[in-house]
């Protein structure tokens, strides 16, 4: 721990530098003015009604924690809660493991190549969510192309139930979201000189113990930041759990869409919505916890 | 603590060609490097000589040539298998490692045991005088220490040979010169053969027991220094090692067992004839180095020498640097260097002088010579 603190000064000062450069820049009068439409949008289209949902959950119907009991109190409400952060560790660690590949591999190519590689990461990513869904649903489906090859080799004699299962959630959320994985790990592994991966293969180690004792470790900071945003774009997942996902796959960002939309039930849609910023945020303290002690984390941390 | 002990080997360049996409980049190069040599590669920025390098660590193949390291053919080895130490130009020091760690790793790949890599790794450090820097990491350091642990990372597997990218070219001048005598140091310590390329040529001659000389890919000379000083072997080498003041002349004749080179209407030069295998009427290019030129004020001219008008006299610590102008040569200017011997010099701007060579100190090379450099 204490070697970890030593480690950050640097980075802090480098951080107070670049402060203090762009406070030179401007004026601090000019920096506040250019900040306030910002804020404004911000705060009115953001931290006001996310403020007022939250503050329902302790007053529609009435005062109290009514709506916080309910859902403790209901073991449907913490299996969707429990199957969520799952869901979302799955799509994660999914994720990660398609994802660490690519990025490595559009690391290591030539610059025209790996902008190939980029343009094809990254033309999903400018694709509607929904479009996407959608595409899984056409694949998936009890005729879907997967059905329909399967019955037509003979593999199987019925179609399998594939959509709206939790499979197919996970399949298609980690389908989408796996560029948010890619990206990170590209540029922490691009920032790497080099010089290091010559020199450990100098120094006598093979090519995978130049992955496993420098670019692993030193793409750590990417691996990170990868993980941490495809978890928590997973937790609050609608577009797609909701198009793709069935009964037995509810997740929360679709419960509480069902309350307020549905049932209308706001009071209980702000409960809801509490308690998973809440399980977020602890996760994501754990996350930085567990990490910090690694060196490579500091960068970002 | 144990002893570092170390047997350099020979490296030996054959014929090695290297093409980047149809540019040729290294040309019909061999190079004969003695076990326990400090052999530098000298050359400006894109000669090659980094190319040169990077082809005896293994992380570029030759597209023709043989490389050996003592009798062993490394051409085509992968660079983890090569057993060649380097040092690169930013240290390449693992971030996230302490400096323990860095020098342990070439060690942890030979499956050393951690008692015998923490000896060894301590008498590194007091080698390369860092005791008590173990646990630090490399950003805690400045760039001369992380240079020092570079070297000891590079050395502490006990390679036969160290290769050393211009390791020094991060640092400034005052520590440069240090660093210069630490790892000429090391180096006759531990007897291993260096290949180190700079394009610093002070620093290849004060450091190196040969220079290796590359230009455009090619090999120039490879020699001592004083032999590539005093006998370069084209106008390229006499005009990249030391300074050289470089004149047109055109060959008119035999003196007494001496050649004539006439500069202009009144000036002449004369060398000594196993330079020069001419034709009279040749046009020929001279190379005197500014010290072998002597500057008095005028009187008789000995025969050989000319007449000029003094540009500038500088005063530069240990000797005058005099510019003068040669009579009848619009705007050509040589430069002559001085000893100051204490005493104020007798000459200034405007001054006629005598401007005398040495027959034995001038050079000669033909015209085409002189264009390619």
């Amino acid at each position: 721990m204490k070697k970890a603190k030593t480690h950050k000064l640097p980075v802090r000062a480098a951080i107070s530098f670049t402060k203090s450069k762009s406070w030179r820049h401007y004026p601090i009068g000019l920096s506040l003015i250019l900040i306030i439409p910002l804020c404004l949008l911000l705060g009115f289209g953001f931290v006001y009604p996310v403020g007022r949902l939250l503050g329902q959950s302790f007053f529609a119907p009435d005062f109290g924690l009514d709506n916080y009991r309910r859902l403790l109190e209901t073991p449907l409400y913490l299996r969707v809660l429990g199957r969520t952060v799952i869901v979302a560790l799955i799509v994660m660690a999914a994720s990660l493991a398609l994802g660490y590949p690519v990025a490595l591999a559009m690391a290591r190519l030539r610059r025209d190549l790996a902008g190939v590689v980029m343009a094809c990461v990254l033309l999903p990513l400018w694709t509607s969510a929904l479009v996407r869904s959608y595409a899984w649903i056409v694949i998936l489906q009890r005729r879907g192309l997967v059905n329909d090859a399967l019955l037509g080799l003979g593999v199987i004699s019925e179609p399998l139930k594939l959509i709206y299962t939790e499979g197919a959630v996970i399949l298609a959320m980690t389908h989408v979201l796996v560029p948010f994985m890619i990206l990170p790990i590209f540029g922490a592994i691009r920032a790497i000189p080099t010089e290091l991966v010559q020199a450990a293969r100098n120094l006598g180690g093979g090519q995978f113990t130049v992955f496993a004792r420098i670019l692993l470790p030193l793409s750590l900071p990417g691996i990170f930041a990868g993980c941490l945003m495809t978890f928590i774009l997973a937790l609050g997942f609608y577009v797609t759990p909701a198009l793709v996902g069935g009964p037995s796959s509810l997740l929360m960002a679709t419960l509480i869409g069902q309350q307020t939309t549905e049932t209308l039930d706001w009071g209980f849609a702000g409960a809801l919505s509490t308690v998973l910023l809440c399980v977020t945020l602890v996760i994501v303290v754990c996350f930085r916890k567990a990490l910090s002690n690694n060196r490579g984390i500091s960068n970002v941390a | 603590m144990r002893r570092v002990i170390l047997k350099g080997e020979t490296v030996t360049l054959e014929k090695i060609e290297k093409n980047f996409a149809e540019t040729a980049v290294v040309r019909d190069v061999s190079i004969a490097v003695q076990a326990g040599e400090f052999l530098s590669l000298l050359g400006p920025s894109g000669s090659g000589k980094t190319t040169l390098l990077m082809m005896i660590a293994g992380f570029e193949a030759p597209n023709r040539g043989r490389i050996s390291v003592g009798t062993r053919d490394i051409t085509f080895e992968a660079p983890n298998k090569r057993d060649v130490g380097m040092v690169f130009q930013r240290y390449a020091l693992f971030p996230h490692m302490t400096v323990a760690q860095n020098i342990a790793f070439p060690l942890r790949m030979r499956r050393c045991s951690r008692a015998q890599a923490r000896d060894r790794v301590d008498a590194m450090l007091a080698m390369v005088r860092l005791e008590g820097f173990a646990d630090r990491l490399p950003q805690q350091l400045s760039g001369g220490q992380q240079q020092r642990v570079a070297v000891a990372r590079a050395l502490v597997a006990e390679p036969p040979v160290l290769l050393m990218d211009e390791p020094l070219s991060a640092l400034d001048k005052k520590l440069r010169e240090t660093m210069q005598l630490e790892i000429k140091r090391i180096q006759k310590r531990l007897g291993v053969t260096v290949v180190y390329v700079t394009h610093d040529q002070e620093e290849a001659l004060t450091m190196s027991d040969r220079v290796a000389v590359m230009a455009d890919g090619e090999l120039m000379q490879v020699g001592a220094p004083i032999d590539l000083y005093h006998r370069p072997a084209n106008a390229f080498v006499a005009g990249f090692i030391g300074k050289m003041n470089f004149l047109e002349g055109e060959y008119i004749g035999h003196d007494g067992g001496e050649a004539v080179i006439r500069l202009s209407q009144t000036a002449t030069v004369k060398c000594p004839t196993s330079s020069a295998t001419a034709v009279v009427g040749q046009r020929l290019t001279v190379a005197i180095r500014p010290e072998d030129l002597s500057v008095r004020p005028s009187g008789d001219v000995r025969p050989g020498g000319f007449k000029g008008r003094v540009e500038a006299a500088l005063f530069v610590g240990a000797a005058y640097v005099v510019l003068v102008a040669i009579d009848g040569r619009a705007g050509e200017v040589v430069e002559a260097r001085l000893p100051a011997n204490g005493g104020s010099l007798p000459l200034v701007p405007g001054d006629i002088v005598d401007v005398f060579a040495e027959p034995s100190a001038v050079r000669l090379f033909s015209h085409q010579q002189r264009q390619a450099a």
